[in-house]
């Protein structure tokens, strides 16, 4: 998986781009993560928009990096789920868990 | 009540102008080192015949490599230097994919595999792999030879539903 970061209002949005699986991408999203709280990053977004494939590695990453966020006191946010990603979310219930906007427009807003 | 543990009721059977020899493919990993994204282009090439649009091959794709995931992590037997490596055996059709894993692991209980998603797991970063497995094909079954080991028996089928609109069938009702 690749990422890149930017930021908008303060926010930090992480674009995730390509497949979290088993040995692949899971150090990316947990390493992108830590850099941004440890950037003092409080608000922070992952854009899910260009993900293509999750598996149970990839999932637990997601629900580590949720935990760790929310550890530190910050706040983490998804958006741009695709069908697929939404699908997922919900058969495994962690849509209960996250915080999930359909653009970045929302949840920007619910930064505000 | 465990709804992964569910019993599973076999797959109907395939048509009888389904083709009797399907292709048959072997796929093994290293154990001690996995090529993962080599074995998963070979997955992917071995299950081109599979009649399903490309969101359901991609959830087969998935599925059998969580399967294949887990025999990785769990499938060597205690005492044992050097395991064995993992196989997948595939018979792939443009109507079903029938995929053994076989390990030489301790084995295990699935009937004491935990739902993932009770409260108290939801906030724990593994333990989905059966699940996922189980959403995305149509049967998943485990039997331990006498010899020892671990086989895992899974089937998928592209029904209409799944090849139109890449739909999968609904999991269990939450325990």
């Amino acid at each position: 998986m690749k990422i890149s970061s930017r930021e908008s209002n303060g926010v930090s949005i992480l674009d995730l781009k390509g497949k979290s699986t088993i040995g692949v991408g899971d150090v990316a999203l947990r390493e992108a993560v830590t850099q941004a709280l440890e950037g003092g990053k409080t608000k922070i977004i992952l854009n899910m928009n260009d993900v293509t494939l999750v598996d149970s590695s990839g999932m637990g990453e997601l629900v580590s990096a949720y935990a760790t966020t929310r550890r530190r006191g910050a706040r983490l946010v998804l958006e741009n789920l695709t069908p697929k990603g939404r699908e997922l979310l919900h058969f495994t219930q962690l849509d209960s868990l996250f915080e999930v906007h359909d653009t970045e427009d929302e949840a920007l807003a619910a930064f505000a | 009540m465990d709804f992964l543990c569910a019993a599973h009721t076999p797959a109907p059977a395939v048509p009888s102008t389904a083709p009797r020899a399907w292709p048959r493919v072997r796929l093994t990993i290293d154990r001690d080192r996995p090529d993962l994204d080599a074995f998963e282009h070979a997955l992917s090439t071995a299950l081109a015949p599979f009649a399903a649009g490309p969101d359901v091959r991609d959830q087969v794709l998935l599925a059998l490599l969580e399967a294949v995931a887990n025999a990785l992590r769990h499938g060597r037997r205690p005492g044992r230097g050097r395991g064995q490596p993992v196989r997948l055996d595939l018979r792939v059709s443009a109507g079903q994919v029938t995929a053994t894993v076989t390990d030489d692991g301790p084995g295990f209980d699935p009937a004491a595999c935990p739902d993932p998603r009770t409260p108290e797991r939801l906030h724990l970063p593994t333990g989905r792999g059966l699940l996922l497995m189980r959403h995305y094909m149509d049967s998943v079954d485990y039997t331990f030879p006498p010899t020892g080991g671990t086989v895992l028996t899974s089937i998928a089928q592209s029904s209409p539903a799944r090849q139109e609109g890449g739909e999968t069938p609904s999991t269990e009702e939450d325990p």
